[in-house]
């Protein structure tokens, strides 16, 4: 599934809902045809697209029944005996873009995230590397380890510090693990791990001091 | 549009293009026991030795529960008991073992655990004594 929107502002002053409403005519397609009927002749732009798609037709990996010791095969203790979640996406975009994605844990009632050592313990990869989640952590811009709050999205993790070109594919791996200090609460505990991908233009947007599976926040994401 | 007058400043702008995939969502869930409340122990003698049963207990996951049974002396003692050769057995739906130094009047509780790698994890709370 593929969604694209258009983000047009303007650092005209007023001038910048009239022009996100021009340019929300063309950015569809790959021609926006900008005119002006007063003082200036008329202007015309070739734009890019920005857009990234599902390699895959599943979106939705299901794990039931987990007891304390479960894990998945990649997360590195544990049973490593049940299957991870991947997901591969491809960026179908025709500019060169940079590429992050959203992290949202939700517990259920119980909830078997519990964001400790003791609750449900995550990994989640990029293209078999180092992990953008670890555990309950994720790093900051600066390099701090931070904990993945339930119901807190985690957002902007930077994919790569290289940006992405058209049909440039990349792998989303989730392990996991739940500890055998899992408490008795936890018993039919729940938790829903969303992830959404998202790209925006790389040209004039310098990469800053962003670094390759953390948060980044030098580039203008929105 | 709407009087707006575009100026060759217009490259002046900033122009974002964005794109957001559908998510990919993971739900992962715990399993739990059935039924949630540990049965209670029926005792019946046999001769100097107390056989003791209970329905079985199952995981959701498929794994097999163990099960811890205590002895309650009169006095309030507890001690383990089928333990080693006396185990628990499960036979089809139920559950049995001996105790086989019972004090007079004891009472016995069970308790359904999971064992992971020797280790107990989860585990229901204790039956009601009987």
């Amino acid at each position: 599934m593929t969604t694209r929107t258009s983000r047009f502002t303007s650092t005209l002053g007023s001038m910048a809902l009239a022009l996100a409403a021009v340019s929300a005519l063309g950015v569809g397609v790959t021609m926006a045809l900008f005119s002006a009927t007063q003082t200036s002749g008329s202007n015309t732009f070739a734009s890019g697209t920005v857009s990234v798609g599902l390699g895959s037709t599943s979106t939705t990996c299901t794990v039931s029944n987990m007891m304390p010791g479960d894990s998945s095969t990649n997360y590195g203790s544990g049973s490593a005996s049940l299957t991870p979640c991947d997901y591969r996406v491809k960026y179908t975009g025709t500019g060169a873009a940079w590429l992050a994605v959203d992290i949202a844990v939700n517990a259920g009632t119980p909830g078997l995230y519990t964001a400790t050592s003791s609750g449900l313990q995550l990994k989640i990869g990029v293209n078999g590397g180092a992990s953008m989640m670890n555990g309950t952590v994720y790093k900051t811009q600066a390099g701090t380890d931070t904990t993945v709050a339930a119901g807190s999205p985690v957002t902007n993790l930077l994919v790569s510090s290289v940006p992405a070109s058209t049909n440039d594919l990349v792998t989303f791996d989730v392990d996991y693990l739940l500890p055998l200090l899992a408490p008795n609460a936890l018993q039919g505990g729940s938790v829903t791990v969303t992830l959404t991908f998202h790209a925006v233009q790389a040209s004039n947007q310098p990469i800053g001091a962003c670094v390759a599976g953390r948060q980044c926040s030098d580039i203008t994401w929105a | 549009m709407l009087g707006l007058s575009l100026s060759p400043t217009v490259h002046d702008t900033s122009a974002l293009f964005v794109g957001t995939t559908t998510p990919g969502a993971n739900a992962l869930a715990g399993g739990s026991f059935s039924p949630g409340v540990a049965p209670a122990v029926t005792q019946t003698n046999r001769g100097v030795n107390v056989r003791l049963s209970w329905p079985v207990v199952t995981f959701s996951s498929g794994a097999a529960p163990s099960y811890l049974v205590t002895r309650i002396q009169q006095d309030g003692t507890r001690t383990a008991v089928c333990t080693g050769v006396d185990s628990p057995v499960v036979t089809g739906q139920s559950v049995t073992c001996s105790d086989r130094k019972p004090g007079a009047g004891s009472l016995y509780v069970q308790q359904p655990v999971l064992v992971v790698g020797g280790q107990v994890t989860w585990s229901l709370p204790p039956s009601t004594p009987a």
